[in-house]
C-alpha cells in the first residue's frame, strides 16, 4: 500500500494500488498537474472516465494524464482498476466538482493571470499568493460580512435597515397562526403576498392574494416550507421581479422576471402543455440552464385554481394560462436600470452591509424610478447566483465574474508576489532567502506549494531538486527568476520569466525582482 | 386595580436619563387604602418578598421601604417597589422608582428603570397580582412567578458575551442599541456604527466564518501559515475511522467535521471499538468526521481580537470528585447546585449532564453513573474541556509564552477572523509549542467569552472592552454630530436650516422632522416624522454623517428621546405652549419639562441654544450638562449681557448683522440682508429662527465662513419649508403660506404683517380640535385683530369635536377682533383654499394657514399653474451667494412667483416684491 505523506491540501490519504503518483504542478510530462501511472492505457481510460465525469480541457501524455480534480481523479483510477459501475462516478465527481458560479470565477481567475487555487472540497478558491491573497467562496469574498450575510436572512430586520436607509419595503409583518395572518390581512390590505420567513427566493412565495380562503391555505403551505412556522404577510407589490447584482458599490447586472403562460389549443391538457414548455432547451437543472423546469408546486397549484383550472384541465383554443407571476428571471435588463434605481440597490447593499448582494426588487419599469411606480425592495441576497446574469435566457450575457475578480483586483498584474526557484541548489536558495531578509522582504523558503498561502510572505525563494520534479512536479506555476547551471531543467525553464547560474544568482536575482 | 397604559421610555425622558417603563395606573378601590388599613397587607409582602428589606426608599436607609409600609403607604408607591423587587429576583437589579400622582383622582404614573421591555412589562403584570394577592390574601405562588420570570429574563436579556462588549461600550460612551431579540446589536451611530452579535463583528468575514467551521480546511490553512496542528484526515465511515487512525497512530480524536462547543468530540481513543463508538457519535452531529492524532495536555483557549492576544484560560472537563459515600450521579447533582452553574450559555458555568458521550467517558474508567468512586479520585464525566459542556476554566492570560501568542495570532490572521478563540493544546503553555509538541486544534469563530469574564479560577478579563477598543480605537465614540431641535414654534424651520448648513460643510445629513425624514436631499417619509422611531431610523442609517432631530413632546411623552446625547440641544420657545391638556401637560411650565430632555440629553461638550427672551426656555440652562449659547434679536437682552460677561456665548442682532459673541470677542457673522429668510431682517421670528440654527451650527463647529455661505442660500420657499412663511404672489396680491396654529406664532405672524403695506388683508385659518376651547377663542382673537376678512375651515383634524364646533369658537374669538370686517366660513378643505385665493385682489395679503401641509402646498400649486399656463411653476433655486431672490413684478397680469432672477448682479437687496402699481414694497 502506498501512502503519500499528508498534504494539507485536503486530499485523501488513502490511494489505490496501482503504481500512480499525482505530480501537483509542472512537470516533465506537463505544463499541468498530471496523475503518472504505469501504462498509457490505463491512462487512457481514466481520461475517458473523467471525461465522463463532466471535466474539461484535459490531455493525456503517455502515462501520465491531466486531471482537474484529485479527488475526481483519484475515484476514476480506482473505477478504471475495478471496472465498477460509471454512474457513481458520475455522482461522486458532481458533488466533488466546483458548481457553476464558482467555475465561472476561477476561470475568470485563470483569464486574468490571477493564481487562484481551489482548497477542500467546497467553493473555497484561493486567490493570489502571499501578502496579496484574497479569498472567494462562490459570489461572496472576504470583505463580505458575516452579520450583514445574516441580516439578509432575517427579514424583518432587513426590512428595519432598509427602511432607516430610506428604501421602500412592502408594508408586512411576521404571522405564526392563520388567524393572525388574517389580521395581518385585514391591516395590509389585499392583495397580499404570503411567504415563509426563511424561505429562498420564490419557494413557497404565494403572490396577489386577496381573499381570506386564499391567505389561510398559503399561510398553511409556507409555514410547512420553512425552517419554522414563521410566515410573513406583506403588501402585494405590483410590477415584475427583479434581480439586480451589487458588487462592490457598483451595478454589475440586472435581470428580469417575465411572468409565463402557456397558450391553448382547446386538445391538450395544462399538463400536456406544460410538458412541451419544458422540452424548451434552456430549462433543466438550475446548475446548468437560466430557466428551471416548470412544476406543479403548490404556487402554480394556486395560479390554476384561481384561473378555475386544474393540470388536467384541457385548455380552450386561443386562451392564456397563467402559470408563474414572475417565471425565472431570465431576461437581461442591465442597461436599462434607471440611475436612481441603481443607487438605491447600492445603498441597500451598502446599509446591510454586503459588498456583494443580489438585490430583489419589484418595479413595474426598472427604466424609471421605482419611487415613482409604488415599487418596492423586498430582499438583500448574501452570495447571490450568477448563472442567470452569465448566462441569460434573452439578452446579453454580463461579465459579472470578472466584475467580481476586479473587485478583489481592480489593477493588473494581480496577485503575485515575487517567486524564486533554485534548482539543485539548497545553498544559494538559503543564501537568496537571507539576501531578501536582509533587505526587509519577509520571504519564505522551502519546496512545498503551501508556501504560496502563507499569508505573509512578501516572497518565496522554491528549494527543489530534479527528482522533486519528476516525483512531484514543480510547487508553482510560474516564477520570476530560475537559479541553475548551464540549460539547466527543461521543465523549469519554460515556466520561468528569467534564468541565473547559481554563483551570480544573488546580485541577478536581486537585480531581476 | 388597573393599568391604563404601560408606555415604555426608551430614551432619556422627563424621568430619568436612562430608560423606563411608566406605567398608568387607575387604583380603583385602592386609592382610599394605604397598606396599613389592609389587614395582613405588609405583613404578607414583606415574607412573600423579603429581599425589599433593602430597599431605602425616601428615609435612605435599610429597611426603609418596610418601615414606610407599616407606617401606611399606597397601592401605587408598594406596586413600584414590587416591580424593582421582580426585576432584582429575575437577574436584573435596578433601583430606580417613582410613583406620581397624575391630574385624574386614582391614577397614578408609576414609572421604573428596566433593561429588558419584555421582561419589565411581565414583571409590571406580575407586581400586579402579586399586590392583589397580597391585599385581598388570595394564595399567590412567589416562588413559581419568579422562577417563570427567570426564564422570561434567560430568554430576553443579552448574553454574557454580548453584555460584555455592550457594558464595555457603554463605559466608553459609545451609543448602543438591539436590532433583534437575538444578539445582534448597533454600537456607534450612523456612519460610525459598527454591528456586533456576541463576539462577532461587522469584521467578521463570512468566508472566514464558513472556514472555521470546517475543521479540516482550518487545518490545511495552519499549515500552510506555520501554524502547528495535528495531523488528521476526513473519514468515510467507521471502518474508514479505524483505519485512519491506525495510519495515524493511536490515541486519536474523532470529531464533526464542522461541529462547534464540542460537540460529538471524543478524545484519547485508542481501541478499535473506541474508535467507531466515536465515529459513531460524531456522525450523529455530522455528515463528515474526521479523525486527528490525539495530542496529550491540557486544553487552553487563546482569544485573538485584532491580531492582539486578548486573554487566555486553561478550560478542564466536566469532573467531580470521588468521596466514597455518593454516586456518581449524586456528585454531578451536587456539582449542579453550584449557583454559577445554569443551563446554556446564561451563567458563568454550565451545568453536567450524563448523557451518551458521559456514559461511554465513564464506561472508559469502568464506572457508571450508579459507581460511588473512592475519596480522591477524579471522575471525567467528559474528555472536551468546553465550557457548554460542564467544564471549567482557569485563567492563564499572564502565563501565555510570546511564542504560543503568537502562533494564535498566526491561526486567526491565516483563517481570517477579527475575533477568534484558538485551541491550543500544550502540556504547558507558558512554554514554545513547537519544543512541546503542542499544536492548534481549532480555530472558533463567534467564541465565547464567558470562560475569560467570569473564569472559574483566576483573574477576569475584560475581554469586551478588547473587542470595543479593536472596533473604535482610542478616542472613537462611535458618535456622529447630533443635534436636536424642540420648541413650540419654529422649530421645523430650525431643523431645515441647520440640516442646510451641516449639508453644507459637506456632510450627508439626516434629518427628521414634521415634514417627514430626510436623507440628504431625498424626502423618504413624508409623515410627521419628529419622533424617536425617525430619529433612530435615522441614527441607525450607516450614510448618515450628522444628524438634526426635530423632537416634539409627544414623542418624548410617549417613548422618550430617540437618541441618548446630543451636541446640541436647540429650544426656540415655549411662550404660553402649545396642545395643552394633553398627557398630563396642563401648563407651559409642564410643556417647558417636557422639551427641557433635550437639554439634559446633551453631552457634556456640547451646547444647549436657548431662547434667551423666552423665560421658560431660559429656565432649562441650568440642566444643561455642556454649554448654553443664547439667542435674541437684541443683543442688549440682560440675559444675554450677563451671560457675555460671565463668559458665556450668545448670537444676536446688531446693526442689521448677526454677530456671534463669546464673552468679550465678538464676530460678524453676516448681514441680515444676506439671509433671504429673514427679509433683510423684518421678519422678527424668521430672524430669531435663523439665529438658533445659526447658532446651533456654531456649537457643532461649522466654520463660520461655511454658516454664512448655507444662511444665505437657504430658501424659506415652498421646496425647502413647504408651510413656513412661503411668501409668493398670486394676481398682484402677496400670500404666506404658513402652519402657525398658536397663539405665539399668530402673534409672530402678526407682527411680521406689520412689514407689509399691504391695504387689505385676509386670512384662512382653522384650528385643531384637541386644543382647548380658550386657546381656540384666543386664536380667533388674535386673527380677528389681524386682518379685514378671516375665512374659517374645518380641517381633517377635527379630533373628536362635533362639526361646526371649532368654527363657533373661532366666531367667538373673531367678535373680540378689532380689525375683522368679513367671516366666511368653508366646509372642505381643499376648496377653502381655492376660495381664498380666489378673493385675492392687487394689493391684498392672504394668510393661508396650511394645516395639511403637503396637501395645501399641493394645492396652490396647481391654483398657480392653472393661473399661469406659460409660466409654469419652477422650484427655486439660488446657487450664488449674494445673488439676489426676486418675486418678478407680473406686469403682464399673469402671475411669476419665487423665480430666482439671476440676471439681477450686485449686492444681495432682500426680497423684492413688486406690486402691479410698481412701488417698492421693502
Amino acid at each position: 500500500m502506498c501512502r503519500h505523506p499528508p498534504r494539507s491540501s485536503g486530499g485523501r490519504k488513502t490511494l489505490v494500488t496501482a503504481p500512480a503518483r499525482f505530480l501537483r504542478g509542472p512537470n516533465p510530462w506537463s505544463l499541468h498537474p498530471v496523475l503518472e501511472l504505469d501504462s498509457p492505457a490505463l491512462a487512457a481510460r481514466v481520461l475517458e472516465l473523467q471525461l465522463l465525469c463532466g471535466c474539461r480541457n484535459l490531455q493525456i501524455h503517455g502515462p501520465a494524464v491531466e486531471y482537474e480534480d484529485e479527488a475526481v481523479a483519484r475515484a476514476c483510477l480506482q473505477a478504471a482498476l475495478s471496472g465498477s459501475p460509471s454512474e457513481p462516478l458520475r455522482e461522486f465527481a458532481a458533488d466533488i466538482l466546483l458548481g457553476p458560479n464558482t467555475r465561472a470565477l476561477y476561470d475568470a481567475a485563470r483569464r486574468r493571470n490571477i493564481p487562484v487555487r481551489r482548497l477542500g472540497q467546497g467553493s473555497l478558491l484561493l486567490l493570489g499568493h502571499g501578502i496579496h491573497q484574497r479569498r472567494l467562496w462562490g459570489a461572496r469574498s472576504d470583505a463580505t460580512s458575516s452579520i450583514g450575510e445574516s441580516i439578509g436572512w432575517e427579514k424583518p430586520l432587513a426590512k428595519f435597515i432598509l427602511a432607516a436607509a430610506g428604501i421602500p419595503t412592502p408594508d408586512g409583518r411576521v404571522v405564526e397562526t392563520a388567524d393572525d395572518a388574517l389580521a395581518a390581512l385585514r391591516s395590509i390590505q389585499a392583495p397580499v403576498v404570503v411567504k415563509p420567513e426563511s424561505a429562498n427566493h420564490g419557494r413557497s412565495v404565494f403572490i396577489g392574494l386577496t381573499t381570506e380562503e386564499e391567505v389561510v391555505a398559503a399561510f398553511q403551505s409556507a409555514a410547512l416550507e420553512g425552517e419554522s412556522p414563521r410566515v410573513i404577510v406583506e403588501r402585494f407589490i405590483p410590477g415584475r421581479e427583479h434581480r439586480v447584482l451589487i458588487v462592490g458599490g457598483r451595478l454589475a447586472a440586472a435581470t428580469r422576471g417575465d411572468p409565463l403562460y402557456v397558450q391553448g389549443d382547446g386538445i391538450h391538457t395544462v399538463r400536456q402543455l406544460v410538458d412541451e414548455v419544458n422540452l424548451d432547451p434552456r430549462r433543466g437543472p438550475a446548475d446548468e440552464c437560466p430557466l428551471y423546469p416548470v412544476e406543479f408546486d403548490p404556487v402554480t397549484l394556486a395560479h390554476l385554481t384561481r384561473q378555475g383550472l386544474s393540470p388536467e384541465s384541457v385548455v380552450p383554443a386561443g386562451a392564456r394560462v397563467l402559470l408563474q407571476r414572475n417565471g425565472n428571471l431570465g431576461v437581461d435588463v442591465t442597461d436599462d436600470v434607471h440611475p436612481a434605481n441603481a443607487d438605491l440597490c447600492l445603498l441597500a447593499a451598502e446599509a446591510i452591509g454586503l459588498d456583494i448582494a443580489g438585490i430583489d426588487l419589484v418595479v413595474e419599469d426598472i427604466s424609471r424610478p421605482i419611487t415613482e411606480q409604488g415599487g418596492a425592495v423586498l430582499e438583500v441576497n448574501a452570495m447571490p447566483g450568477l448563472m442567470m446574469h452569465l448566462n441569460p435566457a434573452i439578452g446579453r450575457p454580463r461579465p459579472v465574474d470578472d466584475i467580481i475578480l476586479r473587485h478583489l483586483y481592480p489593477n493588473d498584474p494581480a496577485g503575485r508576489i515575487p517567486i524564486v526557484c533554485a534548482v539543485d541548489a539548497p545553498e544559494t536558495a538559503r543564501a537568496l532567502h537571507s539576501a531578501l531578509l536582509v533587505q526587509g522582504v519577509r520571504s519564505g523558503l522551502g519546496s512545498s506549494a503551501d508556501l504560496l498561502l502563507h499569508p505573509r510572505l512578501e516572497a518565496v525563494v522554491f528549494d527543489v531538486t530534479s527528482a522533486s520534479i519528476a516525483a512531484e512536479g514543480l510547487p508553482f506555476e510560474l516564477c520570476d527568476v530560475a537559479v541553475m547551471r548551464g540549460p539547466g531543467h527543461p521543465v523549469v525553464r519554460q515556466v520561468s520569466r528569467r534564468v541565473v547560474e547559481p554563483e551570480t544568482a544573488v546580485i541577478n536575482a536581486l537585480a531581476a525582482l | 386595580m388597573e393599568f391604563r397604559k404601560v408606555l415604555a421610555l426608551r430614551g432619556p425622558n422627563i424621568w430619568a436619563s436612562f430608560p423606563v417603563i411608566e406605567a398608568w395606573v387607575d387604583l380603583g378601590p385602592w386609592k382610599d387604602r394605604p397598606s396599613d388599613a389592609i389587614p395582613g397587607f405588609t405583613d404578607r409582602l414583606m415574607a412573600w418578598l423579603p429581599g425589599m428589606v433593602e430597599h431605602e426608599c425616601s428615609l435612605g436607609e435599610r429597611g426603609g421601604f418596610f418601615t414606610r409600609l407599616r407606617s401606611g403607604t399606597y397601592m401605587a408607591h408598594v406596586l413600584e417597589h414590587v416591580v424593582l423587587e421582580l426585576q432584582t429576583l429575575a437577574g436584573v437589579d435596578v433601583s430606580f422608582g417613582r410613583a406620581r400622582e397624575s391630574s385624574e383622582e386614582g391614577v397614578v404614573r408609576v414609572v421604573f428603570k428596566y433593561r429588558d421591555e419584555i421582561l419589565a412589562r411581565e414583571c409590571l403584570d406580575e407586581a400586579r397580582l402579586l399586590c392583589l394577592a397580597a391585599a385581598e390574601d388570595t394564595p399567590y405562588d412567589v416562588a413559581a412567578a419568579i422562577a417563570r420570570l427567570r426564564d422570561i429574563a434567560e430568554q430576553n436579556l443579552l448574553g454574557p458575551s454580548t453584555n460584555s462588549i455592550v457594558q464595555a461600550a457603554r463605559r466608553r460612551n459609545i451609543p448602543w442599541k438591539r436590532l433583534n431579540r437575538y444578539s445582534l446589536v448597533q454600537l456607534g451611530y450612523g456612519v460610525k456604527q459598527k454591528r456586533i452579535r456576541a463576539a462577532e463583528t461587522s469584521l467578521t468575514g463570512a468566508i472566514a466564518e464558513s472556514i472555521a467551521q470546517d475543521k479540516h480546511l482550518t487545518r490545511s490553512i495552519l499549515l500552510a501559515a506555520g501554524v502547528p496542528a495535528p495531523e488528521g484526515y476526513p473519514v468515510r465511515d467507521a471502518a474508514d475511522a479505524w483505519e485512519t487512525a491506525e495510519y495515524i497512530g493511536v490515541p486519536v480524536v474523532v470529531k464533526p467535521q464542522d461541529g462547534n462547543q464540542g460537540r460529538g468530540v471524543t478524545t484519547n481513543l485508542t481501541t478499535r471499538e473506541q474508535v467507531e463508538a466515536a465515529y459513531a457519535a460524531a456522525r450523529e452531529r455530522s455528515d463528515a468526521v474526521i479523525v486527528e492524532k490525539y495530542i496529550p495536555g491540557h486544553d487552553y483557549r487563546l482569544l485573538i481580537v485584532g491580531g492582539r492576544l486578548a486573554a487566555a484560560a486553561r478550560r478542564d472537563p466536566a469532573q467531580v470528585l470521588g468521596d466514597g459515600v455518593h454516586t456518581v450521579r449524586q456528585l454531578v447533582d451536587i456539582a449542579n447546585q453550584d449557583p454559577r452553574r445554569a443551563e446554556g450559555h446564561s451563567n458563568v458555568l454550565s451545568k453536567i449532564h450524563i448523557d451518551d458521550i458521559g456514559l461511554h467517558t465513564l464506561a472508559d474508567h469502568g464506572l457508571t453513573p450508579d459507581s460511588i468512586p473512592e475519596p480522591g479520585r477524579t471522575v471525567l464525566i467528559r474528555r472536551n474541556a468546553n465550557l457548554s459542556t460542564g467544564g471549567t476554566a482557569t485563567d492563564v492570560t499572564d502565563q501565555v509564552h510570546p511564542e504560543v501568542a503568537a502562533r494564535a495570532v498566526e491561526a486567526a490572521r491565516a483563517v481570517g477572523l477579527d475575533v477568534a478563540g484558538i485551541d491550543v493544546i500544550a502540556e504547558d503553555i507558558a512554554r514554545p509549542l513547537e519544543e512541546q509538541g503542542g499544536v492548534v486544534v481549532e480555530v472558533n469563530a463567534a467564541p465565547g467569552l464567558r470562560m475569560h469574564l467570569a473564569p472559574s479560577e483566576g483573574r477576569p478579563r475584560d475581554v469586551g472592552q478588547a473587542i470595543v477598543d479593536m472596533l473604535f480605537p482610542p478616542g472613537d465614540d462611535g458618535r456622529i454630530p447630533v443635534a436636536a431641535v424642540t420648541g413650540v414654534n419654529g422649530k421645523t424651520t430650525v431643523t431645515r436650516l441647520l440640516a442646510h448648513i451641516l449639508r453644507a460643510a459637506g456632510l450627508f445629513v439626516g434629518m427628521t422632522c414634521t415634514d417627514g425624514i430626510f436623507l440628504d436631499e431625498r424626502r423618504i417619509d413624508d409623515d410627521d416624522c419628529s419622533g424617536p422611531i425617525s430619529a433612530g431610523m435615522v441614527l441607525s442609517n450607516p450614510s448618515v454623517q450628522a444628524a438634526v432631530l426635530e423632537t416634539a413632546r409627544g414623542g418624548i411623552l410617549r417613548a422618550g428621546l430617540g437618541f441618548d446625547q446630543c451636541q446640541a440641544a436647540i429650544v426656540t420657545n415655549i411662550a404660553d405652549g402649545d396642545h395643552l391638556g394633553i398627557s398630563d401637560v396642563n401648563t407651559p411650565e409642564d410643556l417647558a419639562q417636557v422639551k427641557r430632555c433635550i437639554v439634559e440629553a446633551v453631552a457634556p461638550d456640547g451646547a444647549a441654544v436657548l431662547n434667551a427672551n423666552d423665560p421658560l426656555t431660559v429656565a432649562m440652562a441650568p440642566y444643561c450638562p455642556g454649554r448654553v449659547i443664547y439667542f435674541a434679536i437684541d443683543g442688549t437682552n440682560p440675559v444675554i449681557t450677563s451671560h457675555l460677561s460671565a463668559g458665556g456665548a450668545a448670537a444676536f442682532v446688531r446693526s442689521d448683522s448677526i454677530v456671534l459673541a463669546e464673552g468679550a470677542c465678538e464676530t460678524e457673522l453676516t448681514p441680515l440682508d444676506r439671509v433671504p429668510m429673514t427679509r433683510g431682517g423684518r421678519v422678527p421670528f424668521e430672524v430669531e429662527n435663523a439665529l438658533a440654527s445659526i447658532a446651533g451650527a456654531w456649537a457643532m463647529g461649522v466654520p463660520l465662513p461655511v454658516i454664512a455661505q448655507a444662511a444665505a442660500t437657504f430658501v424659506t420657499d415652498m421646496n425647502g419649508t413647504p408651510g413656513r412663511f412661503n411668501v409668493l404672489e398670486v394676481r398682484g396680491g402677496t400670500v404666506i403660506v404658513d402652519y402657525g396654529h398658536n397663539a405665539a406664532a399668530l402673534r409672530a405672524l402678526a407682527e411680521s404683517f406689520n412689514a407689509f403695506p399691504h391695504t387689505r388683508r385676509i386670512a384662512l385659518y382653522t384650528m385643531a380640535g384637541d386644543r382647548r376651547d380658550s386657546d381656540i377663542i384666543l386664536n380667533g382673537q388674535i386673527v380677528g385683530d389681524m386682518v379685514d376678512h378671516a375665512i374659517l375651515y374645518e380641517a381633517y383634524t377635527i379630533r373628536g369635536r362635533a362639526p361646526g364646533e371649532i368654527a363657533a369658537l373661532m366666531r367667538q374669538g373673531l367678535a373680540r377682533g378689532s380689525r375683522v370686517r368679513r367671516i366666511d366660513e368653508v366646509d372642505d378643505p381643499k376648496q377653502a383654499i381655492t376660495f381664498a385665493l380666489d378673493q385675492i385682489r392687487p394689493g391684498d395679503l392672504l394668510l393661508l394657514q396650511a394645516d395639511a401641509i403637503d396637501e395645501a402646498v399641493d394645492l396652490v400649486r396647481q391654483y398657480l399653474k392653472r393661473e399661469s399656463h406659460d409660466a409654469p411653476w419652477q422650484p427655486t433655486t439660488v446657487e450664488a451667494v449674494g445673488s439676489s431672490l426676486s418675486f418678478a413684478g407680473a406686469t403682464s397680469g399673469r402671475t411669476n412667483f419665487s423665480r430666482p432672477a439671476f440676471a439681477e448682479a450686485g449686492p444681495c437687496a432682500g426680497i423684492l416684491l413688486d406690486p402691479p402699481e410698481g412701488a417698492k414694497l421693502w
